[in-house]
């Protein structure tokens, strides 16, 4: 669960929450307020976990490994090589096997997953649309990364081969994801996740767990949401728990439904190919919002 | 002997095929309320194919097992998702503890969820009182190792002998003969060997005291985790103060300075008391860490663990004078606990003992 401070790392903890996300801004006021997201500071993740049991985590820019070292040294559990801050390198992630602390990394389908995981990402999760209370790009990130698995294994060698190159992710990885028919690491459920049911719902496409960002603190009730999520994703195969705790619990964050129209795109930023020819790219014709609203970057790439 | 192929590939981890289309020998459980349930399944139905293995979330799942393990996860998440559930605390202490009590194995978390006295707990369980399941008493000290980054490998002593008569697998065969089946056995319990265990720590507890009639099976020196040794600090107090310690919370760790820096405390136990004197720059964001430096190494030399003795030694530890010996594996009599992972170690020989306790106790019972 994301939290901004000890008070919101306490309710989730009391909620059943099994790690925190430690953050300066939520995701949807990130959305909205635009500027620069980056790491959040060392001093309010120490307060957060000197009042909580449970591991903390923290995001660092896509590429930005010095807040990566920060992190590291601040011994928080996990961090989240996040695209919802501000791309700190529009090419390279970091190299994740040169830390200790484990990374956890988005994913859209099953190529980039195992680009992440090649990179030393230790836990996936899907990256779907942070901040909009709308699970439509998480259940599309869930079941191509699951479609990809199964449509591996019904592949022979030279097809694996193919598929290696079009999913651009290393041959043998792909070769062990055909093999044992599941990713090497878990993979959660992110980005858009609002209601015990959507929490259910993530489970039930394969998920291993699920990280509920602005929709929790975002809703009129923080903890009833809090605690029902969480037993959601424990119960997540029974309905009758899934109704219990799905009653009653007052309205949930606003959202945002029209997510291709939003001009916000958080899910789309990942290090690529580009060619630099010396000089800046012209600027992409966008109106209305910049271009590092809409891409994370206004260089073309 | 008939051989039949029930055609069920039982986990796809292993590819083990089950022969027979008989009931399983023995079943067990493992509470899946959150953490390495999986894991646990995978390893104990390596072990034989005639172990069939349950996910517990429920009260009534714990009728028809004959051992629960109790997984690694968090602690804390795992007491409060289990309060949801009316009746589940009560069932799983009748299971532990009570008259028709059957073998429990907690690891890692689970561990100090049958701890009968926890420091370190989070201040959240500690106001929902009573969510532990108790049976094992021990002291244990949450998190003692410190956060993801000190986890660690390192070897521990062996598991012991499985506890029954011959091989696991003689224990199998009798007690299929028992029940009158006809069916073979296949298992991958091997002979026994007494090489160190690879023991996965993961944000461990530790345990730091036991009482007399709790068998100690393993042992490890490290020095507490900076928020660990604050709560061990916290520990001792009350202990001179003459206080029964059941349940210590989590402690401060933190100094605040005026210019709005951060630092950890400096927690120096049995006595420690000197003054940390360096990296006093005017309350600099940047000091954060330094106190783990090794500015301070030569003083600390003269401490009360001598160097040589400290078998683990983790980025984020306290202070190297704080290093102790404290306990890892425990067995009082039903009740098996390990503050590491075997589930994830890539070796059964953990899981295999335990089997041997659901055969023995299993073996008791039907007598």
């Amino acid at each position: 669960m994301d939290v901004m401070n000890v008070e919101q790392a306490r309710i989730a903890e009391a909620a059943g929450a099994v790690a925190i996300m430690a953050l300066e801004r939520i995701l949807a006021d990130i959305r909205r307020d635009g500027g620069v997201a980056r790491m959040s500071d060392p001093a309010m993740i120490l307060e957060i976990k000197n009042a909580v049991t449970i591991p903390v985590m923290a995001k660092a820019r896509i590429g930005h490994f010095v807040e990566a070292q920060i992190l590291e040294a601040c011994e928080v559990d996990y961090i989240d090589e996040s695209e919802v801050l501000t791309m700190a390198d529009e090419v390279h992630h970091i190299d994740k096997t040169s830390f200790s602390v484990p990374f956890v990394c988005g994913c859209r389908d099953l190529g980039e997953a195992l680009r992440r995981v090649a990179e030393g990402a230790a836990m996936l999760r899907t990256k779907g649309e942070a901040g909009t209370g709308n699970v439509v790009e998480a259940v599309r990130h869930a079941r191509a990364v699951r479609g990809g698995i199964r449509s591996l294994g019904g592949m022979s060698r030279d097809e694996l081969y193919v598929a290696a190159k079009e999913m651009r992710a290393p041959y043998e990885l792909v070769r062990d994801v055909a093999e044992s028919g599941r990713l090497p690491v878990v993979n959660f459920a992110a980005g858009g996740v609002a209601t015990p049911a959507d929490a259910a719902l993530m489970m039930q496409l394969g998920m291993d767990g699920v990280f509920v960002g602005s929709g929790i603190f975002k809703s009129s009730d923080p903890e009833a949401r809090a605690r029902a999520i969480v037993r959601a994703v424990t119960h997540y195969n029974d309905p009758r728990v899934l109704m219990e705790v799905s009653t009653g619990l007052g309205p949930a964050m606003v959202g945002i439904s029209d997510i291709k129209g939003d001009p916000v795109n958080f899910r789309d930023r990942e290090g690529g190919e580009y060619v630099y020819e010396g000089k800046v790219p012209p600027k992409r014709n966008v109106h209305g919002h910049t271009e590092t609203q809409v891409y994370g970057s206004s260089w073309a790439n | 002997m008939s051989l039949h192929r029930c055609g069920t590939i039982r986990s796809a981890y292993n590819n083990i095929i089950m022969i027979g289309n008989h009931s399983p020998v023995i079943t067990i459980g493992v509470l899946a309320l959150q953490g390495a349930f999986e894991e646990h399944q995978r390893a104990l139905e390596s072990v034989s194919s005639s172990i069939v293995t349950i996910q517990i979330r429920t009260p009534e799942q714990l009728k028809s097992i004959d051992g629960i393990v109790l997984p690694g996860g968090e602690s804390t998440a795992m007491g409060l998702i289990g309060d949801a559930t009316a009746g589940l605390w009560e069932a799983l202490r009748e299971f532990v503890r009570g008259n028709d009590s059957r073998p429990t194995w907690g690891t890692c978390a689970g561990l100090i969820l049958l701890a009968e006295r926890c420091v370190g707990t989070s201040a959240v369980i500690l106001g929902n009182g009573q969510s532990l399941i108790g049976g094992m008493d021990v002291l244990v000290c949450r998190n003692y190792f410190g956060s993801q980054v000190s986890s660690f490998e390192m070897y521990t002593p062996p598991p012991p002998r499985p506890p029954c008569e011959g091989s696991l697998r003689g224990m199998m065969m009798k007690e299929k003969e028992r029940r009158g089946d006809d069916v073979d056995v296949v298992d991958r319990s091997t002979e026994y060997n007494d090489a160190p265990f690879p023991g996965v720590f993961i944000r461990a507890p530790a345990i730091l005291t036991a009482s007399p009639d709790v068998e100690v099976l393993g042992r490890v020196v490290a020095a507490p985790c900076r928020a660990a040794a604050a709560v061990l600090r916290e520990l001792e107090r009350r202990i001179e103060a003459g206080e029964d310690v059941i349940r210590v919370g989590v402690v401060d760790a933190l100094e605040r300075r005026a210019g709005g820096g951060v630092s950890y405390a400096d927690v120096r136990l049995r006595g420690g008391g000197k003054e940390d004197g360096g990296n006093d720059n005017g309350g600099a964001d940047s000091n954060d860490n330094n106190r783990r430096d090794e500015g301070g190494e030569e003083e600390k030399r003269d401490a009360a663990v001598p160097r040589e003795r400290i078998d683990v030694d983790l980025p984020g530890a306290s202070d190297e004078s704080n290093a102790r010996e404290v306990i890892c594996a425990v067995r009082r009599g039903r009740i098996l606990c390990t503050a590491f992972h075997p589930e994830i170690a890539d070796d059964l020989r953990w899981h295999e003992y335990f089997v041997g306790m659901v055969l023995e106790a299993k073996a008791e019972r039907s007598r």
